[in-house]
């Protein structure tokens, strides 16, 4: 599939036999975000997972997130093409099941479909489910005849061995039908043109009418249609409004009583649609709008008459047509030896015996590729930037007879933090994220969303929060912003609030640093490693049953309230994309990992170098506060100076070690890279450092927990306002962790001095 | 409905509202009380009762008809208006608040006193304006209006016959919690019934149940269409690993978003389900439906009826 160059408006001069071709006619010019002077809209509709934002990206040529679980477009989200020289707006519906509910996300589908009046409306359907999706789309032709169908995924349907014929498919709905495979790009001209064509006109849709199953309600809603064609003639979808009255749908009524169904009949434009959507659950206006008193007085007197459960026969009536439909369309050649394979897959990945261990090996095997695979790349980015580039920096700015405390300050101090960050954060994230997304574009994450979901429902939490605690692993901010798949406000912020127990990329360095150092050492040489392995494992098993017990907490305290419904698909397993998964999780990580490198943890280094290098009374102020802060470390198994590093590290977890090493230095007199700048040491140099500074065993367990248990660094506190909005929220996400680590902490040193009786 | 005017009478207490809303709904059923039930029932001691019902015919809301009590027209009015806050308040709680049914008739009770019409009108379009409570009495509607049969209740009924359960009497609380404990709701169809001198068993859904005389006494029925309970129904949570069944519905226990969703996800009348896997800690159960692979919690399956698949 070709494309011009997405400059717009700037129409580049071909020779003519190149301007008649038809194959240039038919290119796409992918728009982006430019939504001027748009001809027509075309909106995006379909079930939750079926590639529609695959579709959306390849039309717009922007870039959203599509990952194989169901659920992952949040935002409405618009774009523009250009086709043939007409412009179209593309916007992208939320992935309903149906249109029937009064939820949020069939809202808004609803009422921009019906009152947004959009040119053209393609249905974007999984081709491997088409009996389920066509619940959908039956939907959408009641409210629309304006309507392509694109039969998404057909290549995994042919790998499942299902043929549909979907030439018969579009004579049963009357509607074009396009079988495609966006993610490969096929199909897309031809739905392209189909688009065009009902745009334009040149195509007539003739969508079947629902037949129901029950004759007191078509008798009622021939009654209410009567009503309608008097009071607002031209009314588009008479029955369809009819049946949503009939069925208590407070958004028309309202749109009844208030004057905007008087409007749509005679043939209120786009911008209503905007209205609409905000104003969906507006209180009843005062005055009923006149004409409309008719229809409302027949609605109320036939309700009573309806059969009790009018969700159940309208969905019976509606799947009892796809049903036939899809009979009619599909046939299955053979036996699907992927269906068999998958089934097998399934059964050991969400077994009694096999399920857990496997999920823990896999987690283990994510793990040991992160940090081995970001070992080498680590020691070059140390070496470049803190190594060379800190001593370039130095060397350039007294060059250039800076001011010595100026040198300090931004050398030492700012753009050593800014460095360490990056050259630690960096190469983690950017190995654990795509793993991650390869395998959520497989379709792995709702299983172990399935084998989890017991605990998480024990503990009052919903379903998902295990895929937001799995990113959270990665790095907590990405975990805070993934809440945003819990559709519950409450259950959102118990997932938000207790993400912070996931052990980031971060805290890695330091507990495993401190499990080898210190644990490791204890054990005889040959086992150290795995000693030191199950040490830091043991920490993450850990932090994962204390965000259980505080979401447990949480439920059952300041968030009581009631379960959502619980819904889980299980996607079939998909091939991953993984070459545009690599690249585009890449350059998400990595400019994220550079932002907030400058952005928080240059302030934090600024901070770290004057607390250093200040001195008042004759001594840096670092060890007046180191003094002030003793006791109470004490009390915790800790000490002063893991205290205040802790306290200036705020903004990010990498820096919190080479902050140690640096004030301990303060503390012992020792010589590091200077007086008060940070540094590493290697394993057996640290391990003589920190105990010259009076550090113990028990101070590198204390301090595990405490890494595990303390406030989230400033970027996910700052990323958790956004998200929540809410100061009190905020200021609960980071006290909770304090708490409960104060807690643990001293409960320990309590336990450990008590037993060794010191 | 005109809410409370100058010209209205000084507003009830609570106990006043209470015996207005009894007296509604009483005289729409045709039936009377006597003192000592309606002082039972609402729990308030004799001699009170009968200074409440001398204030509200003072005040204009009752009037003596002999040796009763009537509703006067606008005692009617505000009897029937607090009847509809009730129910709609209970509706509300049942749907959305994720309380056990127990706490909805004490909560209903007392709300339902701080509720203008205006307000009932807008909590009923929030509520899709139902029509039934959860325990199956008819809400009234804007104009007051509605209708209410006494129907026999399980001690009554013959043990042949099948029955479909149409109210539960919310009143006393601790028989109502027992029983809806057991797993019955409005809608659902007891195929038979076996009494005995201690207790009642009944067949719903292929399980066996027990209750006591007197939370039997709360469950009233009414003859429902032949063919309506099969004796092959089951819950799904019953179908083994591997087995296939037809679907027959949905218990009449789950309402609102929660049922919806349910057949969104396709489990009408007719659809063939498959169970696959279960989850390590045995919840939830995967299913195959329609060509999709959706997980339930073993709570919705107990939720979901299903049928032996026809052999054929």
């Amino acid at each position: 599939m070709s494309s011009t160059a997405d400059t717009p408006g700037a129409e580049p001069k071909l020779p003519p036999a190149c301007e008649a071709c038809p194959s240039r006619r038919t290119a796409l010019r992918r728009l982006g975000v430019q939504l001027t002077d748009t001809d027509f809209v075309v909106a995006l509709a379909g079930n939750p997972n079926t590639g529609k934002s695959t579709v959306f990206n390849a039309l717009t040529g922007l870039r959203q997130h599509t990952g194989n679980w169901p659920g992952k477009t949040i935002a409405r989200a618009e774009g523009a093409f250009a086709f043939r020289d007409k412009r179209y707006r593309l916007v992208d519906l939320p992935g309903t099941y149906s249109l029937l509910s009064a939820s949020a996300d069939e809202e808004v589908t609803r009422n921009f479909i019906l009152f947004g009046r959009p040119d053209v409306t393609v249905v974007v359907v999984d081709a491997t489910a088409l009996e389920r999706n066509l619940n959908l789309l039956l939907q959408v032709l009641q409210i629309s005849d304006r309507v392509v169908v694109a039969l998404n995924l057909i290549d995994e349907a042919q790998a499942h061995h299902l043929e549909i014929d979907e030439r018969q498919l579009a004579r049963e709905l009357g509607v074009p039908v396009v079988p495609c495979a966006a993610r490969q790009g096929h199909g897309l001209p031809e739905l392209l043109e189909a688009v065009a064509a009902v745009a334009t006109g040149a195509t007539r849709c003739r969508p079947p009418t629902l037949r129901l199953a029950s004759p007191e309600l078509e008798t009622a809603i021939g009654a209410v249609v009567a009503k309608l064609a008097a009071a607002f003639a031209g009314l588009p979808q008479r029955e369809w409004i009819a049946l949503r009255m009939l069925a208590g749908d407070r958004g028309l009524l309202a749109a009844a009583a208030d004057g905007r169904l008087a409007e749509l009949a005679t043939g209120g434009d786009a911008a209503l649609g905007e209205v609409a959507v905000r104003a969906g659950g507006a209180a009843p206006a005062a005055k009923i709008a006149p004409g409309a008193e008719a229809v409302l007085a027949e609605v109320d007197r036939l309700r009573w008459r309806l059969p009790p459960n009018l969700h159940d026969t309208l969905a019976e009536s509606i799947y009892g047509q796809a049903g036939r439909i899809a009979d009619g369309c599909v046939r299955r050649e053979g036996h699907s030896a992927r269906l068999v394979w998958q089934s097998r897959v399934d059964r050991w990945l969400t077994g009694v015996w096999t399920g857990f261990p496997l999920m823990f090996l896999l987690f283990a095997a994510v793990l040991w590729l992160t940090i081995s695979g970001a070992n080498v790349p680590s020691g070059w980015l140390a070496t470049l930037l803190v190594d060379h580039g800190h001593g370039w920096l130095r060397e350039t700015l007294a060059g250039w007879a800076w001011p010595a405390w100026s040198v300090g300050l931004l050398a030492d101090g700012i753009y050593l933090a800014t460095a360490w960050v990056v050259s630690v954060m960096l190469p983690p994230m950017a190995i654990f994220f795509p793993v991650f997304t390869l395998l959520e574009d497989l379709g792995y994450l709702p299983r172990v969303s399935f084998n989890l979901d017991r605990l998480f429902q024990t503990a009052g939490a919903h379903g998902k929060q295990s895929l937001t605690l799995a990113m959270g692993y990665g790095c907590n901010a990405a975990g805070v912003v993934a809440a945003r798949i819990i559709d519950s406000p409450r259950e959102r912020l118990i997932a938000i609030v207790t993400n912070n127990f996931a052990l980031c990329n971060g805290r890695w360095p330091t507990q495993i640093m401190l499990a080898t150092v210190f644990i490791g050492a204890l054990a005889p040489q040959r086992w150290s490693g795995l000693v030191a392995a199950g040490t830091v494992a043991a920490v993450m098993l850990l932090g994962f049953f204390l965000s259980l017990a505080s979401s447990w907490l949480l439920s059952r305290t300041v968030l009581r309230g009631e379960a959502s419904f619980f819904n889980l698909e299980l996607p079939p397993y998909r091939p991953p994309q993984i070459w545009r998964t690599l690249y585009t999780s890449l350059i998400d990580r990595t400019l994220f990992v550079l932002w907030r490198a400058i952005v928080f943890a240059a302030p934090a280094g600024a901070a770290i170098w004057l607390v250093g290098n200040v001195h008042a009374g004759g001594r840096p102020l670092a060890l007046w506060l180191i003094e002030g802060l003793d006791p109470l470390g004490l009390a915790l198994g800790l000490n002063g100076v893991i205290l205040l590093a802790y306290l200036v590290a705020i903004p990010a977890n990498e820096i919190v070690i080479p902050t140690v090493a640096m004030l301990t230095s303060l503390v012992v007199g020792a010589v590091g890279a200077g007086a008060g700048v940070m540094f590493e040491a290697d394993g057996a140099a640290l391990r003589e450092l920190l105990a010259a500074g009076g550090w113990t065993t028990l101070t590198a367990v204390c301090l595990m927990l405490f890494s595990l248990c303390h406030n989230p660094c400033s970027t996910t506190l700052w990323t958790i306002y956004k998200e929540t909005r809410s100061a009190k929220w905020t200021a609960v996400s980071a006290l909770l962790p304090i708490a409960i680590g104060a807690a643990l902490c001293s409960l320990t040193a309590f336990v450990w001095r008590a037993l060794a009786g010191g | 409905m005109a809410a409370a005017t100058n010209a209205s009478p000084p507003a009830p207490d609570a106990l006043g509202d209470d015996v207005l809303k009894r007296l509604a709904e009483r005289e729409a059923q045709g039936r009377a009380d006597d003192l000592e039930s309606m002082a039972g029932l609402l729990e308030a001691p004799r001699d009170r009762l009968a200074r409440a019902l001398e204030q509200l015919a003072r005040d204009g809301w009752l009037e003596r008809a002999g040796s009763r009590y009537e509703l006067t027209a606008v005692g009617r009015t505000r009897g029937r208006h607090l009847l509809r806050s009730h129910r709609l308040l209970e509706t509300r709680f049942a749907r959305e608040s994720g309380l056990a049914p127990e706490k909805w008739h004490a909560r209903a009770d007392r709300a339902e006193h701080t509720l203008s019409p205006a307000e009932a009108n807008t909590l009923a379009d929030h509520l899709g304006n139902p029509r039934f409570d959860p325990h199956g009495d008819p809400i009234p509607d804007r104009d007051g209006n509605f209708s209410t049969e006494a129907a026999p209740t399980l001690l009554d009924w013959s043990e042949a016959e099948p029955a479909m359960i149409v109210h539960l009497e919310d009143e006393p609380a601790a028989l109502y919690a027992a029983v809806y404990r057991a797993g019955l709701a409005p809608g659902m169809v007891v195929h038979s019934v076996r009494r005995h001198p201690d207790r009642v068993e009944l067949e719903v859904d292929g399980r066996w149940l027990a209750l006591s005389p007197a939370e039997a006494e709360l469950v009233h029925v009414a003859a429902t269409a032949a063919g309506a309970a099969p004796l092959s129904r089951r819950r799904l949570a019953d179908l083994p690993p591997g087995g296939r069944a037809i679907v027959a519905g949905l218990s009449p226990v789950i309402r609102g978003q929660a049922r919806q969703r349910l057949l969104d996800l396709g489990l009408v009348p007719g659809t063939r389900i498959e169970r696959e896997f279960t989850a390590a800690l045995r919840s939830p159960i995967a299913f195959r439906v329609r060509g999709t692979l959706v997980a339930l919690r073993r709570e919705q399956t107990e939720q979901v009826l299903i049928e032996a698949e026809a052999k054929s």
